[in-house]
Parts: structure tokens; sequence; C-alpha cells
């Protein structure tokens, strides 16, 4: 065997290959090592500090009383399962009307011109009023109007707030997506004779929405907190029932109760989004696109 | 006076204070392969969006079969679906099968029934080779086959015309003869085409005519032996020394 055929292979175990895998080996050791020590001392002393306070064992006898999560626990649930179908119906309508409205914001066409700034000025305004204001002018002012043929449940008029001003921020939401769709992808779509609007039905759409996903959920997650709003109208929701648990005992445990069914339901949409986020990413390195 | 499948008289198109076509005319009688070359910049790919619509011109007249195309009052959707075209970056649309690519306008546009437009695209694939691509997606082809399969897109709206704008310099060299030949294919079909090309040995090869370009105007056009072997202009003879060069 000649020299020049020797250096070429590099046999299984080669003296160089093996101080390589030792050196990464004793990198990803340390720095595993370095992360939980740290951990442990940002965490240990924040929890040293709390539990040595003071004011530690009211705060623990009126935040994290185990009996009264107990006894608020059920009352809370059952209100909870009207956020989640507060959210699931809002957010039918919002995904609808958002689409609708980032469609017409997009388009060139002059006849739809009265619509497009009627669009634009509905974004604008929404996205500027505060959702609480919102919810309290549609909320006590519509049904006092008693209008014939208009619901006056609070309920109805809550989850119309929330559509409504959503709807102004999804619609952004979709409409960068639709922004992000190449020209060439519409001029690909035209050259083949389609229409304006089948070329954004068939060909830009379908790439706008499926970019978007990630943003969509995120939005949600915050649509799902903020069906808490709707205990300020008296909504008999899950916020709505540890307000009066906490009414009638002075003690908030119940709003942790709260808090806890929110988390149950979020966390694990928040990590949907961000693996999807990841994948996309990953998705968009390996193509030629 | 014989009726050209295509005409061009004094078109103009300005972008902003720029003129990127200025007074271009040329004729196109069917089964006519033209061959547009010229240096980058030269208005070449312009003048193809123009033919097919997508550009708006400024001036002068664009006559398919006799009929002034780029006339405002014209329904543009109604002459893009006779006139194909390829582009230099394929452009197939990423979120379709190649067979769904190839379809979609043949069903939207020319309303056949799926089975119908499925059918013709089977047989496209066939003949170009791509039949077991039929159901894969554009970012698992190779260059040569995303441009391969754009190729059978436009070709299954069964256009009158198809414009090729620098179909292969987006391609890694390998690849570059598959759709080279797919083009020649087509030529000797008899299909009518306006091809952009940096490949001169293929102008020559496939064209019935050649038409050089230079800042937006034509330099010179007629045979290829003519435009690409004994240039009258100074211009011409500049840019084949250019393209064939010191190697």
């Amino acid at each position: 065997m000649t020299e020049a055929e020797a250096s070429r292979r590099s046999p299984g175990m080669s003296p160089g290959r093996a101080r390589r895998l030792a050196f990464h080996r004793r990198q990803r050791r340390r720095s595993l090592l370095i992360g939980a020590a740290s951990s442990i001392v940002v965490f240990g002393t924040v929890t040293l500090v709390v539990v040595n306070s003071s004011g530690w064992e009211q705060v623990r006898q009126s935040f994290f009383s185990w009996e009264d999560f107990q006894a608020s626990f059920p009352d809370i649930l059952s209100g909870f399962g009207r956020n989640v179908r507060i959210f699931l119906i809002a957010e039918v309508f919002i995904l609808v009307v958002s689409l609708l409205l980032a469609v017409i914001r997009s388009s060139r066409s002059p006849v739809l011109t009265p619509l497009r700034l009627a669009a634009t000025a509905y974004v604008d305004l929404i996205r500027g009023i505060p959702t609480i204001i919102l919810l309290f002018l549609l909320g006590f002012g519509v049904p006092a109007l008693r209008l014939q043929g208009v619901p006056n449940s609070q309920e109805f008029w809550a989850v119309t707030t929330l559509v409504i001003s959503y709807s102004a921020y999804v619609a952004e939401v979709y409409r960068a997506g639709i922004d992000s769709v190449h020209a060439s992808q519409t001029a690909a779509a035209r050259s083949l004779g389609l229409s304006s609007a089948q070329s954004m039905r068939w060909v830009v759409l379908p790439q706008a929405v499926r970019r978007v996903i990630p943003p969509l959920l995120n939005d949600f997650v915050a649509l799902q907190k903020d069906s808490a709003l709707l205990a300020l109208l008296g909504v008999q929701e899950a916020f709505r029932r540890a307000q009066i648990y906490v009414a009638g005992t002075f003690n908030f445990t119940a709003y942790l109760a709260a808090a806890l069914l929110f988390l149950i339901l979020t966390i694990p949409l928040a990590r949907y989004t961000d693996y999807l986020i990841r994948r996309q990413r990953e998705r968009v390195g390996g193509t030629s696109l | 006076m014989s009726q050209h499948l295509l005409e061009l008289r004094g078109v103009w198109k300005e972008f902003g204070d720029l003129t990127v076509l200025s007074d271009v005319s040329l004729e196109l009688g069917t089964h006519e392969v033209l061959a547009v070359v010229g240096p980058s910049g030269s208005g070449k790919s312009t003048l193809l969006r123009c033919i097919n619509l997508l550009e708006p011109i400024d001036d002068g007249q664009i006559l398919l079969e006799g009929v002034d195309i780029a006339d405002p009052e014209f329904d543009a959707d109604s002459v893009r679906r006779r006139i194909g075209i390829v582009f230099q970056s394929f452009n197939l649309f990423p979120h379709l099968s190649v067979m769904d690519n190839i379809t979609l306008a043949p069903t939207k546009v020319l309303k056949m029934s799926k089975e119908e437009a499925q059918v013709t695209a089977q047989k496209l694939l066939g003949r170009f080779d791509l039949a077991d691509k039929r159901d894969e997606y554009p970012d698992r082809l190779s260059g040569g086959q995303q441009q391969r399969a754009a190729i059978i897109r436009a070709l299954a709206m069964n256009p009158t015309l198809i414009l090729f704008d620098e179909p292969t310099s987006a391609l890694d060299p390998e690849l570059v003869g598959e759709v080279l030949e797919v083009i020649k294919t087509l030529a000797t079909e008899g299909m009518t085409m306006i091809v952009v090309s940096h490949e001169l040995g293929f102008a020559r090869d496939v064209a019935n005519r050649v038409l050089l370009m230079d800042e937006g105007r034509v330099v010179e056009q007629g045979s290829p032996e003519q435009v690409l072997v004994e240039p009258r202009t100074e211009r011409a003879r500049r840019f084949l020394r250019q393209m064939t060069g010191p190697r």
C-alpha cells in the first residue's frame, strides 16, 4: 500500500476521529452541566426569596389553599366549558371574516374600491380601539337600544365583539401571507389564462394560508385568553365563576384554578405552533424555492 | 398579403424613464420558430411578457391572427390562454402536484372535466418522460424535470403559440440538454414558438429566424446564418464575439 492510498482512507477509529469525538462529548456534557447548574441557582434563589418573605404565609393561605381549590374547581370547570364554546364559535367567524377582509384589501379591481376603502377603514378603526372598550360599547350599548329582531343576550354580543376585534388583526396576518407569495406565481397563473380572481383562489391563497398557519394559531391562543373578558359583561364563564367564589370566601385560589384551566388549553397549542414554525423553517431550508 | 400568426408593429414599452422596447416590429408565421438573442437587459424577456399581455405596452400593435390583442379594450385572459409562456425560473405551483399543476388551467379556464384533463396530461407526461413523477410535488424534482413539467403545463392548454423565456439559464449545465431536447421535439412537430435563449448553437439548430436585440431595439433579424454567422451590423458582430468569445 502506498502512502497516498493510506492517507485517503480514514479507518473506523483513527486517532484524529477519536480525538474529535471525545472533544464533542466533553463539550456536550459541559453545556448540559452549565445549563442545569444555572437553572438551579436562578429558580432556587427566586423560590427562597418568595418563601422567606414576611408575607409568604398569608399569600400561601389565600392563593394556594388546596381546600378552596377543590371547592371552587367544579364550578369553574363548568364555566370553562362556556369559554371553550365561545372561542370555538368566535374563531370560525374570525377566520372567515378576516379572510374576506384580506382578499378585499389585496384585490386591485376598481369595482371593489368602495369595499376596499371600507375594509381599510375597518381594520384601522378596530385595531385602534381597546377590545375592552369595544366590549362595553357593544355589550351594554346595543341591547339597550332594544332593536326588533336583534338578540339581547350578552353572550351573543360578547362573541360578536371578539369576532369584530380579532378579524381586524387576523386580516392583517392573512394579508401578510398573500403579499409573501411571489409575483411570479401570479404571472404563471395569469399566463395560463386564469382570471385574477381564479389566480387568487387557486394559486395565491392556498400558499398564503399555509404560510400563516403558525401566526394564526398564535392569535388563536390570544383569543382563548381573551374569552375571559366576557366576565365583564356578566357571562358565566370560568373567570366570572372564580370571581364569584372569591367574593364569597376572600380566598384567591379560585383565580389560580381558572388560570390553570386556561394553561391546560393554551400551552399545548403554543407548543404545537412552535413545532409548525420549526418544521416550516426546515422545509424552506431544504428546497430550491 | 399573407396573414402572419403574430405580428408586432412599432411596439414601445417604458418603465418610468427607462425605455425597454423601442419601436420593435416582427412577424411570425405558423410553424415558425423565432429565436431572440441579445445581451442581458436588452428587453428580450419584456418582449415576451408584452406579447403574453403580462405587461401592457405603451404604444404600437400586437396582432394575433390579425386581431390587435394589445388593444386596451381587449379581453386579456382570452389571449393568455392561447399563448403559453415558459419561465426562466419554472414558476410551478409549489402547493400542487405535477398532475394538478398541469390540469389546473384546463379545468378552471377551459372548463374541461377533471378526468379529461388528466388523460391529456397523462399523455403529455408520458411523451416527455415524466409519467412516474405525476404525483410528486415540484420541490422533489430536479430543475430539468421542473422545467419539463412547466412546458407540459403550457402545452396542456393547447396554445397557438408558446413563448420560452430563457428556459435553460436557471439549470445546471448537465440538465440543459433534456430541456432543449423537448423544445426541439416541439419545433419538429410544427409548434409555433418564440425562444429567448443564450444558447446560440441551439438557436442556429432549431430556429427558422433569429432576432438580435440590444437596448430595446431590433438590431438585426433574418435567417440563423444571416444573423449568427454573417451579421451585417457591427453591433451584431461585437455581440457574437462576446458570446462565442475566446475559449
